[in-house]
């Protein structure tokens, strides 16, 4: 009998497996995509009221390419409307990130900071982004800053909370270990603490990426002029569901790139968790 | 006892029963309308209708209120001109059946750029030194909407192309305009009802002009419907209609009123929506040359992307006002 440890990657057996487990990630996805034609082709509801994955397939091409000029203005500008999307999204949670992480490793760590800090960050997390607007536009102004401090805000608490969680709970019998070796508070912190507490990091980190791109429609609804949630208000002003539709389809296809470009770094700073978890000794 | 009791119970029976025949003859109409400081009045629609049921749900924005239409939430929907072309030029099956008030329109500058009111040459001459000195001057409205529409005629009828002899600003929420204004971000908003008046009112702009005088006129609200539910429900139609017409003239003879429910349902003050209503007027017809103006200006701006002018003018259906008003299609705009 051959256990999963045993297939080696060379095996046909193996890459017919691997094969087949792709194509069971695309079962779901082909299935809607095909009903969602089936019921838009029906006639049911108005083609520009419900348009077909065709038909927003032909826009996002339009957009991206500029072959026909069908999404008018935006034709040919995808590139710049993500690039500048993407912009504000990584600005934003480059900026959440790492204030994010020294807050909540500084309360995770002191209970001065935990008693002083906490109460009011607490406080600001359920206030919702989108009503930071008006502040937004009176502290920061128009165009980008108000927009990168939106997507700060979606960004900011899920690092936070994630941090302070892993700081918190960081394995006691390896402090003490520390402890006995006779590290002090910044060895502490900096060689058992902080890598300890990385993989509730990442977790806070991956949440937040997701967060920064879907905070990016309601940050670009304050007076900027390229985006992909700009174009998404935009278009929905003159009712254009198809480019709607390609600019959701965009920002969910960006979140998830980010995501799998963040989940390639956490693979490689934590290498050392992969021989720890059951995935990874799957893997 | 008992006699009595039982025709108490018989007539009881009967006049239930009646209403519940009588409740069911009466036409209901879904009504939508926008919470803008013109569009609110049409929260009174449902008071003043007679022989329909009105139930009027307040949405956020105008888009929001058409989508509710187009896919059949509503019946009747409170839009602007610019809303009517758009759908036509999507091909939504959407009717004009009434105006309902225009106006709302303002262009304010900021304090640095020192305009008189209406004193275009001074403008004309400022935007040409801005743009020569390569900082082209910063005009901000919600593209799009009918003060886009108005700022853009206007601009262009004074010999100052919008697409470039200014830096347009799009701030797609009117209310963000105050702060933009305020901060120096833009020298000039062309914004909407109430909130020009809280501009003015804050100090953060003054009044540079009503940007009325271009080919699409003061044209605002509009009221419409699907040729479905004129099909299915022509009475009920007809109801809002008449409690439209019925509302603007109530509001041409008396604007406390409306200031009550801008008031109530906006929180705004009092002095800000009287102020407001300064610039608004009611007007149930529906302008045929200035609705084609607006639908060859937005296919020139490229905001639609065919030319919809028989649609536009095919799908006016004065009737309904006719019968409201007593008066010929003529005299209502056609």
């Amino acid at each position: 009998m051959t256990s999963v440890t045993d297939v080696s990657p060379a095996r046909p057996a193996f890459r017919l497996t691997r094969a087949l487990q792709g194509l069971e990630r695309l079962i779901v996805p082909v299935l809607l995509i095909a009903g969602w034609e089936a019921f838009a082709r029906s006639g049911m509801l108005p083609p520009a009221l419900l348009p077909a994955p065709s038909a927003v397939l032909h826009a996002l091409g339009d957009w991206v390419f500029g072959f026909d000029e069908t999404t008018q203005t935006y034709s040919g500008h995808w590139l710049r409307d993500a690039l500048a999307s993407a912009l504000r999204v990584f600005g934003g949670f480059a900026l959440a990130s790492l204030l994010g992480i020294l807050a909540g490793v500084a309360i995770g760590w002191s209970r001065l900071f935990e008693k002083t800090l906490e109460p009011t960050l607490q406080m600001l997390r359920p206030i919702p982004p989108v009503s930071w607007i008006p502040l937004a536009i009176i502290w920061f102004g128009i165009a980008d800053k108000p927009a990168i401090f939106l997507v700060f805000l979606g960004a900011f608490f899920p690092v936070l909370m994630n941090s302070i969680h892993g700081v918190k709970t960081v394995d006691h019998n390896l402090v003490r270990a520390g402890a006995m070796m006779g590290a002090n508070s910044r060895q502490m912190l900096t060689d058992i603490v902080l890598p300890a507490a990385l993989p509730s990091i990442f977790a806070g980190l991956r949440i937040a990426v997701g967060s920064a791109w879907m905070l990016t429609v309601t940050a670009e609804m304050v007076a900027v002029k390229s985006g992909l949630g700009y174009v998404l208000w935009d278009s929905y002003y003159f009712l254009r569901y198809d480019i709607v539709l390609a600019a959701m389809i965009s920002i969910g296809l960006l979140g998830y790139l980010s995501d799998l470009g963040l989940k390639a770094i956490m693979a490689r700073t934590l290498r050392w968790q992969q021989t720890t978890t059951v995935q990874g000794r799957a893997g | 006892m008992r006699t009595s009791l039982r025709l108490g119970l018989v007539v009881m029976a009967a006049v239930l029963g009646g209403s519940e025949i009588a409740s069911a003859q009466v036409p209901k109409i879904k009504l939508g309308y926008a919470k803008c400081a013109h569009c609110l009045p049409m929260s009174l629609v449902p008071g003043l209708a007679r022989n329909v049921e009105v139930e009027a749900t307040g949405f956020n924005s105008g888009n929001d209120v058409l989508t509710a239409l187009v896919s059949k939430s509503i019946d009747v929907a409170q839009v602007t001109y610019l809303h009517y072309i758009t759908a036509l030029d999507k091909g939504f099956d959407v009717v004009a059946v009434s105006g309902q008030i225009n106006g709302g329109s303002e262009c304010l500058s900021s304090a640095k750029l020192s305009l008189l009111p209406e004193d275009w040459a001074t403008f004309k001459t400022t935007v040409a030194k801005a743009k020569s000195d390569g900082q082209p001057l910063k005009v901000a409205a919600s593209r799009g909407n009918a003060q886009d529409i108005h700022m853009r005629g206007a601009f262009l009828k004074q010999g100052v192309d919008p697409n470039k002899d200014i830096q347009f600003i799009n701030i797609p929420n009117p209310s963000d305009h105050l702060a933009a204004l305020q901060r120096g971000e833009v020298d000039m908003i062309c914004s909407v009802e109430p909130f020009a008046s809280q501009i003015r009112l804050a100090g953060a702009g003054k009044h540079f002009v009503l940007p009325y005088e271009q080919a699409a006129g003061n044209l605002t609200n509009l009221i419409v419907t699907r040729s479905d539910v004129i099909a299915g429900q022509r009475a009920g139609v007809q109801g809002v209609v008449s409690a439209v017409v019925e509302l603007d003239n109530k509001l041409i003879a008396d604007r406390a009123p409306w200031i009550e429910v801008i008031n109530k349902l906006t929180g705004l003050d009092k002095n800000v929506a009287t102020e407001a209503l300064k610039n608004a007027s009611p007007d149930p017809a529906i302008h045929r040359s200035q609705t084609l103006a607006i639908a060859a200006m937005m296919r020139d701006l490229k905001y639609i992307s065919k030319d919809v002018a028989a649609e536009a003018e095919k799908n006016m259906d004065y009737s309904f006002l006719e019968q409201a008003t007593g008066k010929s299609k003529n005299d209502l705009g056609y």
